[in-house]
């Protein structure tokens, strides 16, 4: 007996305890209702640290919410700046065509004012403007009947004429580039001169060789006066008088003339074929 | 050996809390994980049938005491389960990677046997369906939990061991 217990003790003390607890188990299971003092302590001991871990891990869930939220304000971030550039550039296109419609506009609204002149629109293909150089490249060539000397306006005013002719193209040298004298006068005395691009300013004109007691004065219109062999058609608006002064041995007078016409903003232009007798 | 009791006495606390506040709010895999039913394994598998059985009553009572319906709802698996490892212990390579894993698995299905016997539902429970789709979940993440509470044990004993040498 003595050796059946020596040798079975683990096991035997293994059977009692798991019998006891499925007496407990069963015990239990059928007739509780309140828990005993024991297990009220337990709890009682064991509440403070559920709650703490509870609070933690409800600040860490909380936490993970908010990460979840901000990678999802991200996502969503990057869609709308999509969209927003999607929109921006729409808008940007809108009103690129709102400004040529409103170029086209006053172009046509230009054409209209002046039926006896024969005008046809270009558009500005490229600008070189820089000292030596103050042209632009125009899309319309020999094959829409462009020729050498073409003159070339806008509703503001005088631009230039053409140079060199190309079957698709033309070159137009610009009123401000010492290449392109034109013969002008004042609109409000008929004084005439010749007007050229200012070589000390550059973008302003000068009109030369005029009288030395010329009525010339700031704020005086510069027009085309007209010119058979450029075809330059009369009254062309040039610019205005800004400043004027003798010339070093005072036998004329130089006024200083700021064109009309914004030369680094022009898109669109009219070819003059016939001057309707102007 | 008092440092080991503290750290067994801290485990079983934070195993307790973490599994009635934490684990249910766990995604899909991991809320399956039994951090007593890992805890006891592990121990167990580290202790001997002795301790194992002894400790795997007492977690299961305290368990019961917070969570179950009844009392040894929990504490007569546990106690089976950490006997039966701790005898599993004396035959196996402790260093293989291989043995909490198996004991993790194999634990895991034997613990849910005796649960759902104990609690009446044995027959309905596997026809169900319930415990087939939570059984891959279970089994990886107690198996997993087991070895991670396992190696974590192994090397506090070996600390431990290192220090009374020194």
């Amino acid at each position: 007996m003595v050796s059946f217990w020596r040798r079975n003790k683990g096991f035997i003390v293994f059977s009692l305890i798991l019998a006891v607890l499925i007496g407990f188990f069963s015990h239990t299971a059928r007739q509780r209702v309140e828990p005993t003092s024991l297990e009220r302590l337990i709890i009682r001991a064991l509440a403070p640290f559920m709650r703490a871990s509870n609070a933690v891990v409800q600040h860490i869930n909380a936490f993970i919410e908010d990460l979840r939220g901000l990678l999802s304000l991200r996502a969503r971030n990057y869609e709308l700046e999509a969209k927003y550039a999607a929109l921006q550039m729409q808008m940007n296109l809108l009103v690129e065509a709102e400004r040529e419609n409103q170029r086209l506009r006053e172009l046509l609204g230009y054409k209209e004012a002046n039926p006896s002149m024969t005008l046809k629109l270009a558009k500005v293909i490229s600008i070189s403007q820089n000292p030596w150089q103050q042209e632009l490249v125009i899309d319309q060539g020999s094959q829409h009947g462009v020729q050498v000397n073409t003159p070339v306006i806008t509703h503001q005013g005088f631009v230039g004429r053409v140079y060199e002719v190309a079957p698709t193209s033309s070159k137009v040298v610009l009123i401000i580039d010492p290449r392109g004298p034109v013969a002008a006068q004042v609109q409000e005395t008929r004084v005439r001169g010749t007007l050229e691009a200012d070589p000390n300013r550059p973008g302003m004109l000068r009109l030369i060789r005029l009288p030395h007691d010329a009525n010339v004065q700031v704020g005086h219109t510069i027009i085309t006066a007209g010119t058979a062999a450029l075809n330059l058609p009369k009254g062309i608006l040039i610019g205005h008088v800004e400043e004027v002064a003798p010339t070093p041995d005072g036998l004329q007078l130089v006024a200083s003339v700021r064109p009309v016409v914004g030369f680094n903003a022009l898109e669109d232009v009219l070819l003059v074929f016939n001057t309707g007798g102007r | 050996m008092w440092q080991r009791n503290l750290l067994i006495g801290f485990l079983i606390l934070v195993c307790l809390t973490l599994q009635t506040t934490w684990i249910p709010q766990l995604g899909a895999l991991l809320s399956q994980t039994d951090l007593i039913f890992a805890l006891t394994a592990a121990f167990a598998l580290l202790s001997g049938p002795t301790e194992g059985a002894i400790f795997g009553a007492i977690v299961g009572l305290l368990r019961g005491i917070l969570l179950g319906p009844a009392l040894g709802i929990y504490a007569v698996p546990l106690y089976i389960l950490g006997y039966a490892v701790g005898h599993f212990s004396r035959i196996v390579n402790h260093d293989s990677i291989l043995v909490p894993l198996a004991v993790g698995s194999l634990a895991t299905i034997a613990y849910w046997l005796m649960l759902t016997a104990l609690t009446g539902g044995f027959y309905g429970f596997w026809i169900s369906g319930h415990f087939w789709l939570a059984l891959p979940g279970m089994l990886i993440a107690n198996s997993f939990m087991t070895l991670f509470i396992y190696s974590l044990f192994r090397r506090f004993d070996k600390r431990l061991r290192d220090g009374g040498r020194r």
